[in-house]
């Protein structure tokens, strides 16, 4: 090994100066002119290209916000639903958001947000083809931050139709939804968002961020489906009486609820696509909605149910935010609290009702999502901060009852031709066994101890 | 010989533990179990809907033992077979 001798020490400094040197030099070589004097013109265009460029940061932050609430999705549902299946809630989530993604990017988003000359559909940008190379990208963010809200509308119904929907039937339907249910009646509250423009937001219907184009079309969906498909074997019994099938994490339950109510931030305060100040506002609702929601849920629980039913406020916290997903920016604070307290009243008796009726619901999804994505719809015209008027109510019930028409017609006729096609249902044996063995041949929870200590019969003990 | 079995509630455990050491035995085999006794299960509600819990969660002390002598942990329902 060389010794590090002064001598060398001296050449390698020597060497270390010339290349800084010429490096120095670098910037000079490739110095423009000197730079001209900034003008009124030049200062607005520069602080356009900064906005310009906090809006796409804030936009993809906030897209991001949302994708997390799938792993809020997962959780919740596995948490809510037996272990034998928890694998099977896990790839359907997955896939609502994988399959969906692809649907959204080949037909969805164009059908959404395409030119539209009849108000009622898209016809253009399949494919991302707005995407134009000398053009600002804003469509890419512009489509990240849709196609997570077109996956939250289509995990919606996982939850409702948990532990016997056949994997593949769930498959097709997470690709109808997102391709043509959702984005058609996307088109015609929000359309005009980008290219488009849809009958209903012409007449001024509000919705700032979903409450009926996402959360709703997400819970008449899925009361189509546990229509279609009746309860779990055994929920119900002889004599009518709900069986109860607690989940088996509720501890997964409550971390579910905290990333979403995260990422409802994202969802809720992205909807602007700007980073401006209006985003305080409608984060500040966002909040007080949730806890109000919850804490309403609760203490309804408690006084019906003798119980504070940890999943009931649970339920609680969503249906507030469902609620307030609407309105979220056209409120005021004390309006986001009276919003939320409905929601988680509604809530818990909107699941005691649908029990009542026997149509099974292991998450809650149909109230959560359908009922109160309604109330929020509705609490949006009747706490609008700039003056209520019969004509504003008037719209936004129209909205209301198109999206369940749309919804519920389309996706009931949907699940009913599978059902009798190709199956919408697991087999009695498969339900009772559980998903995960035979659909997907895993087992969520690794019980291999069995299997291990056979594998190690021939290490030596 | 003899293999003796005991079914406890889990916090039970650790006194009969420390009596059964206490008498002289090294080893033991702990397992959860689910059973009941005399006490009964009781009734839950989830979501609305009730359920009768009845199997409890228990613990179950194995050892083999020379002779079986009673012992006491000072608590009551302590059922050594």
């Amino acid at each position: 090994m060389n010794r590090l001798t002064l001598r060398s020490i001296r050449s390698y400094a020597f060497i270390v100066l010339i290349l800084g040197a010429a490096l120095g030099l670098v910037p000079v070589a490739f110095a423009e002119e000197a730079a001209a004097p900034p003008t009124p013109e030049s200062n607005a265009e520069a602080v356009a290209t900064v906005q310009n460029h906090a809006n796409y940061l804030w936009t993809l932050i906030a897209a991001c916000m949302v994708f997390l609430m799938q792993a809020g999705f997962a959780l919740v549902e596995t948490g809510l639903t037996r272990a034998k299946n928890a694998v099977n809630i896990c790839m359907k989530n997955l896939m609502d958001f994988s399959a969906g993604s692809l649907s959204f990017f080949l037909v969805g988003f164009g059908l959404m947000f395409g030119v539209s000359s009849t108000g009622w559909f898209g016809t253009s940008g399949f494919l991302l083809s707005d995407f134009a190379v000398e053009q600002d990208p804003w469509v890419y963010v512009f489509w990240m931050f849709q196609v997570v809200f077109a996956a939250t509308a289509a995990t919606i119904v996982s939850g409702a139709m948990a532990e016997r929907t056949k994997f593949t039937s769930y498959l097709m339907y997470t690709v109808f939804l997102t391709a043509i249910v959702y984005p058609i009646f996307g088109s015609w509250a929000w359309g005009g968002l980008y290219k488009g423009g849809g009958w209903l937001e012409g007449l001024g219907f509000i919705d700032f961020a979903g409450s009926t184009v996402v959360h709703s079309v997400g819970g008449w969906a899925a009361l189509a489906g546990a229509l279609v498909i009746g309860p779990r074997l055994g929920r119900y019994g002889k004599d009518g009486r709900p069986r109860a099938m607690p989940g088996h994490n509720l501890v997964f339950a409550t971390l579910g609820v905290f990333l979403l109510w995260f990422g409802w931030f994202g969802f809720n305060a992205g909807s602007t696509t700007t980073a401006d100040t209006s985003i305080a506002l409608i984060a500040v609702n966002t909040n007080l909605a949730a806890a109000a929601g919850a804490v309403a849920a609760m203490v309804t629980a408690w006084m019906y149910l003798k119980k504070p039913d940890g999943t009931m406020a649970l339920n609680g916290a969503l249906a507030g935010l469902v609620g307030i997903t609407a309105g979220c920016a056209n409120v005021t604070p004390g309006s986001s609290v009276i919003i939320g307290l409905v929601a988680g009243v509604i809530v818990v008796f909107s699941v005691l009702f649908f029990d009542r009726i026997h149509i099974d619901d292991p998450v809650g999804a149909i109230s959560v999502h359908g009922v109160n994505g309604a109330w929020g719809t509705l609490a949006a015209g009747l706490f609008n901060a700039e003056g209520v008027t019969l004509g504003i109510i008037g719209v936004q019930l129209l909205g209301i009852l198109a999206a369940f028409v749309w919804t519920f017609t389309t996706m009931w006729v949907f699940f009913k031709l599978i059902a009798v096609t190709v199956g919408l249902r697991v087999s009695a044996e498969e339900e009772v066994e559980g998903l995960d063995s035979h659909e997907h041949g895993n087992d969520a929870y690794a019980p291999d101890t069995f299997r291990t200590l056979a594998g190690d019969a021939g290490a030596g003990a | 010989m003899k293999k003796v079995e005991c079914i406890v509630r889990p916090h039970l455990l650790d006194a009969v533990k420390t009596a059964l050491q206490d008498v002289g035995i090294v080893g033991m085999s702990v397992s959860e179990v689910k059973g009941f006794g005399r006490q009964k299960g009781h009734t839950e509600t989830y979501r609305g809907s009730e359920y009768k819990v009845e199997f409890l969660p228990k613990v179950k002390i194995e050892v083999a033992v020379s002779e079986v002598v009673r012992i006491r942990t000072g608590e009551r329902g302590e059922g050594a077979l």
